[in-house]
This record gives structure tokens, sequence and C-alpha cells, in this order.
């Protein structure tokens, strides 16, 4: 439960040793917290699917949801498709099968729309009578879009999901919201933010000259067998 | 705290113990703020080093709010005349972006090296500040401009710097009755740095009216 400045100043304290570090080497937390939305997305993936560090959770952490009413844009809506397009921030997609969207569905109720990954699934289903009574509603989400398919009347949508960056969220507010992520995905965060920055914390001092020779041993060895 | 007869008292007292020039009303200012010149120039310039030194300063450390959506800040003109600008100690800006509010952010300098950095030119969040020296219409010279980025949603700034130094007057109006903002170790620092002058110039002085002596001396007897 912390503010993205708080898991940005941890971060920087983790490369120096967790002491604060104003002005030095890694204090660049503005650069620091545009590196948290990619890490975040790493650290869920790998606690979902597991990785030699971390065993498989299976399960989508719950901190990490946030939730958003979307309106339809009616400027973009063509009056001659058959389906709607809602703007959505683009979902964290954890497997092949498994997307960051939790819950699209119904604003008032709790009706889930169900998910298609591909237009051909749509077509099927249509071509055997499905999709026209308006009360079976297929979503797919594509890159910042939501297609809906099967209800022409839908206004608003509401979406739950683990979205790849959470200030896109246009009332997530990061000077006072929770930053949507779990102490043990931010562990994981913190491990890959230390593996990013290890080759210069851990780069060993050059203590030879540039000018050494350091051919003529060798030379030397080969001459004496 | 002292009025500022008590501290030409204490110059002269000390004065007296190894000199006894008379020194004008008028020599005593220009001595007392050319000392005061180079006490707060150092002052300024060890300001982290030792925390007491802010309450000694307190009388010359001033802040303005300016609270309109102008990104720059003009450091001879938006501040107030009876403060003038001697050295900056940051920045802070309010931004407003529909709903969300960030409050005084702290900005940071943006180097001419980092302007290419997209990562370095400020967000709402981490603001920057960068001096820009351009002329502008109706004034005369480059004015000292400090430019806010990002630019746009801002509502106020606070900027917070020290003053120029605080002129002395000796014999002007009321000055001598008045009391000296400043602190006691600040007023020791400047009558050292006072008398050190004033003991230079009084030993040139005589150096010089020797050598004319001198000079007289040889004159006559060629």
């Amino acid at each position: 439960m912390k503010l993205l400045a708080e898991y940005a100043d941890l971060l920087v304290r983790s490369v120096n040793a967790f002491e604060s570090k104003v002005g030095g080497k890694y204090s660049d937390l503005e650069a620091v917290e545009a590196m948290i939305p990619m890490l975040r997305q790493d650290a869920i993936i790998l606690k979902y699917n597991g990785s030699q560090q971390y065993a498989a959770s299976k399960k989508i952490d719950a901190a990490c949801v946030q939730s958003l009413n979307v309106s339809i844009v009616k400027e973009d809506q063509n009056a001659s498709l058959d389906y709607l397009v809602f703007d959505c921030p683009r979902f964290v997609n954890i497997s092949p099968k498994v997307g960051g969207d939790v819950y699209v569905g119904a604003k008032n109720a709790t009706q889930a729309f169900k998910k298609v990954f591909t237009r051909q699934e749509v077509d099927m289903l249509k071509q055997r009578g499905y999709l026209n009574n308006g009360k079976i509603i297929m979503y797919q989400p594509i890159d910042n879009m939501i297609y809906i398919y099967g209800n022409k009347m839908l206004k608003s949508l509401y979406v739950q999901g683990i979205f790849e960056n959470p200030l896109d969220i246009p009332t997530f507010n990061p000077e006072t919201d929770i930053y949507p992520m779990s102490e043990e995905i931010f562990s994981v965060v913190m491990d890959l933010f230390k593996a990013k920055v290890a080759l210069t914390l851990n780069q060993a001092q050059d203590n030879v000259d540039n000018d050494t020779n350091t051919e003529s041993r060798a030379r030397i060895k080969v001459a004496n067998q | 705290m002292m009025t500022n007869t008590q501290i030409k008292e204490l110059f002269f007292q000390q004065w007296d113990a190894y000199a006894s020039g008379i020194i004008e009303d008028s020599d005593l200012n220009s001595i007392f703020n050319k000392a005061s010149l180079s006490i707060f120039k150092k002052l300024y310039n060890n300001l982290d080093l030792d925390n007491s030194y802010t309450t000694e300063l307190a009388p010359l450390l001033k802040s303005t709010t300016i609270s309109n959506s102008t990104a720059t800040i003009n450091l001879n003109q938006d501040l107030l005349a009876s403060n003038p600008y001697e050295k900056l100690i940051n920045v802070t800006v309010t931004y407003v972006d529909g709903s969300k509010v960030y409050t005084n952010k702290v900005a940071q300098p943006l180097n001419d090296a980092e302007v290419i950095s997209p990562y370095s030119q400020g967000t709402y969040r981490y603001p920057r500040y960068r001096y820009s020296s351009t002329p502008t219409s109706g004034l005369t010279g480059n004015e000292s401009v400090i430019t806010i980025y990002p630019t746009t949603n801002i509502t106020s700034k606070t900027i917070r710097y020290f003053r120029d130094y605080i002129p002395f007057e000796f014999g002007v109006g009321g000055f001598d009755a008045a009391t000296c903002p400043y602190g006691n170790r600040t007023i020791q620092m400047l009558l050292d740095e006072a008398l050190k002058l004033a003991g230079n110039a009084y030993r040139e002085a005589q150096f010089f009216q020797t050598q004319s002596a001198v000079q007289t001396l040889d004159n006559n007897n060629l």
C-alpha cells in the first residue's frame, strides 16, 4: 500500500544500501518512476507463469487490478458497422490465453461479457445464429481499444483489469492514489530493477593501465616451451 | 540583537585598540557594505555545511509566491523591489491538471546537457527550471529569467532566494537607532571583516603618506 513515489524511492534506495542519496548516482526519481510500469508488468508475468526463481502462482494478483468506466465516443462510431469500439488503456498480456482483463461488462450489473480472441470466432458464432438478440455480448481487446460484438445499444462499459501503465487510467492520481501493486510483486520488481542496474553496480575497478604490455609474458612462455 | 549605533561603537572600540584613524560615516558605510558582500557570499556558498547559518541568514532569506499561470519568473521584475534577488535556493511549482493537483513540487535545475533527454524535461510531478536570458520587448538588455518546465497548467510558483545584503547607512535618517536584523554571530563576522578592510586601508594610507614624506625629503636633498 504505497504511493508511486514511495516505490520509486525504495528502488533508488535498494541500489544505494537503503540510504537516501539525494543527487546521487541512481537518484533520478523521474526516470525510475518511468521504469516501474515496465518492471511491474514483467513481475506480474513472472509471478503468474513462474521462472527459475519464482514458483508459478497461476493467480491474478487482486492488488494490481484497477477499474474504470469507459464511455462510448460517439464520433468514433460508424453506423454501418455491426460492432462498437471503446477506448481503453492496454491490458498486460499475462500468457497467450490469459490477459489482464479481469472483468469487462455492464456498468450497473454483474453481466460479464465473453472474451473472444479473433474476429473469425465472432463470425463463426454469428453464422450459427448467436449474437443477434443483444443478450450475448462479446468483447475483444485490441491494443488500446475494446471491440464489442452483439449489442450496438451499449453506452458504457465497466472494466476491471491489470493495465500496462496504471497512470493511463484517467482517474488515477499518482499523488494521492495507492499504486496498484502488491508487496509480493514489488519484491520481484526490486530484484528486476537491481538486475537492470547490476552491470554498473558490480563493475570491477580497472586497475590495469591501458599501456601495460600484457602480451609479452605470454610470448615468453611460448618461446620457452 | 543590536542597534546599528552599538555596532558602530563596537567597531570603534576595537579599531581604537591599535589605531586611531577617524573614519567618516560615508567611508564606514562602504567598509561595512564591502564586508557584507564578502561575508554573505561565503555564507551563501556554504549554506549546506552548517544549519545554524540559516538562522543567522534569516533576514536575507526571502520567499515570494507568484500566483499566475506564466511559466517564467523574471528575477528582476517579479520579485519585490525591496528584496533584490541575489542567489536562488529553490523553486516550487503548483500544477492543477484537471482534477489532479500537484502541490509545491520542487523544480530541479535543467542543465544544457540534459535538454535532449525526454526524461529530464520535467513532468508535473518532477518539474524542472532553466535560466534563459532573453531580452523582453520594451526593456533594455537581457533580464534574468527562469523558465519552468512543463510550462502548462501552472497555478502558482514560489521562489525562495537570498536577497542582496542590506546596505549600511550610518548617519542617514533613523538608521543608527534602528535594530540590525542580523544575529550576533553574523555581526561579529561583519566586524572582523570590516576591521580587516579598514586596517588594510589605514596601513596603505600610512604607507603612502610615509612614501610621499620620504620623496619630499629626497627631493629637498637633491
